[in-house]
């Protein structure tokens, strides 16, 4: 006889072992979905997947005019062009807006998956996450072409902007498994999540350097928001000459850890009665 | 090993009413919370105190009215919520198939959402790949294949979708109701395609409307009413004291019996119909339950409109012992009935008159259904029985009670040609 395996339903069972464990044998799925995720967000745009360069691009085009040009900050930015400046930002920015927005409507969205066929819910969380690599691939591939139209050889230290991809993706994830878990039981979360963001932009450096904010004490508050780490992160990993920005990405990873692990808990508190409530 | 495969343990499940839409944040902050008085009567057990055991090989029939809690169960095995107390031990990949078409997305193509809906009831990929072939073929789809689902027609829709579920090969299958769709023709290679996953030994729960494909199909029932097992055994005992259930003594029924026996649907947040009353009787207008065939069959209706109706439609029906309808007939077919097309409120009585010389040799079952367009329905499924006698024509009586369901005297000639 081939092992099958054994479930035991009762209250509150499963641990977070038997959770991972889960996942992986659903790793098929997630796949499927993510595949999907992305031929339909394309399928009939007559521009398909380019808009995922054009959004961005065109956001550092009217940054530069505005905020650039018009409200002199291309003379903040040191060394950095002011459009390799923003577009630097804007890359993972638009990768973290897009998917937050996305994970946030995740588990209401699959409203009727659901509630009719069982798996982990946390992966309604990563497939978002995971289609909007494809956009990031996309948008890296202009940001390295604007460095090279520059002047701006990328150099070894490029290749740090993986880790900080990585960084990006567990930030949204270890978020999204609040706001979604809470859209799921409070709706009010449609209204704050928009907020929420737009306010977030205006708190990370994409527009306006960080040296702007002088007092020490601030900017280790402000670091807080975890995407000022990334964000002079991806800068540095494009001119290494500034100052690697060690303090700020120390901090966003201790946000991240403690968001993930609260989060953990309580998506698997709330995932219990998702489907009674939502 | 000769453990159950399923094996259910005081299992129940809690349902807080009144907080189905989400509820807000703002809400839950600044109210206080309610008195423990207040919550417990919003407080549903769809299910309680549920102890059953599945074996290898069994393929179990769930019976019940709407709301009895068979869909809660099902729900619960497939992990799709939580039990509120209790335990089930499942040994073996359960594979759900709650509804038709659940995870297809209609801007992919038939292929692409067989993979997905794989995916989505747990197959791998090279599992579906083997047998992708098979799904197709049973589905039909051949030439539909890489048309975006978005364009099928429903019945195309439900063929592809049963087509995957069906080519799961899990060691417990649980299927809610799925049956139901798709044409008649479809839904006879459904059922044989399940007798054959019954064949290979596997364990199947069935939740079914249709007694038919449960006698078919099923070698155990259990009966659920309101949340608790009222039956557990063999299929045939079980059917029967479903559709006995609902049977009351006598040939009159009060009030108070129809509010448990009715089933409600209310379109509207409105009630606009109350039923008072159904008799059974002769034409002296003595209740009764058993006639001759030679006696006509008055079915009376007393009701309440609780507000101006327009075009209440009251249907009288009889129904065999698997609940197929044997004959229906409603109040507007008669043109008398015309001048009360419009009913202002108050209490009337519809009486229904079913003709002599007409039924055979059988015990039918009536059910009256109450309808107000878009507002109410009143379903009284199987209320009474009627015996009929049937006493033959012409000083004859050739009439086995397997016959015919109907056995009316018509007009016949004959002539040497």
């Amino acid at each position: 006889m081939t092992s099958v395996p054994t479930t035991i339903i009762q209250p509150r069972s499963g641990s977070l072992l038997r959770s991972i464990q889960e996942l992986w044998e659903f790793r098929e799925l997630i796949w499927v979905l993510a595949i999907r995720n992305i031929k339909v967000r394309y399928r009939q745009a007559v521009l398909g997947v380019a808009w995922a360069g054009i959004q961005p691009f065109a956001t550092m085009v009217v940054f530069t005019l505005f905020f650039g040009k018009l409200a002199g900050l291309e003379t903040k930015t040191g060394s950095i062009p002011y459009p390799i400046f923003s577009f630097a930002a804007l890359v993972p920015w638009f990768f973290f807006n897009t998917a937050m927005a996305l994970s946030a409507n995740s588990l209401v969205e699959a409203q009727a998956i659901i509630t009719k066929v069982f798996f982990p819910r946390i992966i309604l969380l990563i497939v978002p996450i995971l289609s909007g690599l494809v956009d990031l691939v996309i948008s890296l591939g202009i940001l390295v072409g604007m460095m090279l139209w520059f002047g701006l050889i990328p150099t070894l230290s490029f290749l740090s902007v993986f880790p900080l991809i990585v960084l990006t993706f567990v930030t949204i994830f270890s978020f999204g498994l609040w706001t979604s878990a809470l859209n799921a039981h409070y709706r009010d979360l449609r209204y704050i999540v928009p907020f929420a963001l737009q306010t977030a932009m205006f708190l990370s450096p994409i527009v306006y350097p960080t040296n702007l904010i002088k007092d020490q004490a601030l900017k280790t508050v402000y670091s807080i928001n975890p995407l000022v780490g990334i964000i002079e992160g991806f800068r540095w990993a494009i001119l290494p000459s500034t100052t690697f920005p060690a303090e700020p990405l120390l901090i966003a990873c201790i946000t991240v850890g403690v968001c993930l692990i609260g989060g953990l808990v309580f998506f698997r508190r709330m995932e219990r009665t998702f489907v009674d409530v939502i | 090993m000769n453990d159950p495969i399923i094996k259910v343990e005081n299992l129940g499940k809690k349902y807080q009413l009144g907080m189905k839409k989400g509820f807000s944040l703002l809400r839950s902050i600044f109210l206080p919370k309610e008195k423990g008085e207040a919550q417990e009567k919003n407080i549903l057990w769809a299910l309680k105190d549920i102890s059953l055991e599945i074996n290898k090989g069994d393929v179990v029939g769930l019976i019940g009215k709407n709301g009895s809690g068979k869909s809660t169960l099902l729900k619960l095995l497939s992990r799709i919520t939580e039990p509120t107390q209790g335990k089930a031990t499942i040994h073996g990949r359960v594979r759900s198939l709650l509804e038709v078409g659940t995870g297809f997305h209609p801007e992919l193509s038939g292929r692409e959402n067989i993979f997905l809906n794989g995916a989505f009831l747990g197959m791998k990929r090279g599992e579906v790949e083997e047998k992708f072939d098979e799904i197709v073929e049973f589905a039909n789809l051949e030439e539909f294949l890489d048309t975006p689902v978005k364009r099928y027609s429903s019945g195309m829709y439900v063929r592809l979708a049963f087509a995957v579920a069906a080519h799961l090969e899990p060691e417990i299958l649980l299927i809610d109701e799925v049956l139901a769709v798709g044409d008649v023709e479809f839904q006879k290679k459904c059922l044989t395609k399940l007798d054959g996953v019954r064949k290979e030994g596997r364990t199947v729960v069935l939740v079914s409307h249709n007694m038919a494909s449960i006698r078919s199909l099923c070698n155990r029932v259990i009966v659920l009413d309101s949340g608790k097992v009222t039956f557990d055994g063999k299929t045939k005992e079980g059917i029967d004291q479903y559709l006995g259930g609902n049977l009351q003594g006598g040939g009159i029924i009060k009030r108070a019996e129809l509010e448990t026996a009715a089933e409600k649907l209310l379109f509207e947040q409105r009630e606009s119909l109350r039923c008072h009353e159904v008799r059974l009787h002769n034409q002296e207008g003595t209740p009764i339950t058993s006639l001759y065939s030679t006696e006509q069959v008055y079915v009376s209706v007393i009701y309440e409109c609780l507000e101006d109706i327009d075009n209440l439609r009251v249907t009288v029906s009889l129904k065999d012992d698997q609940n197929n309808p044997v004959v229906a007939s409603q109040n507007t077919d008669d043109a008398s009935n015309q001048e009360f097309h419009r009913r202002e409120k108050g209490i009337y009585k519809s009486t229904c008159t079913l003709p002599s010389d007409f039924f055979s040799e059988h015990r039918y079952y009536l059910s009256i259904h109450l309808h107000h367009e878009r507002v109410e329905a009143l379903l009284l499924e199987r209320i009474l029985p009627l015996d009929i006698h049937f006493q033959g024509y012409n000083n004859e009586q050739v009439a086995k009670a397997e016959w015919a369901w109907l056995r009316p005297k018509l007009k016949w000639t004959t002539k040497k040609v």
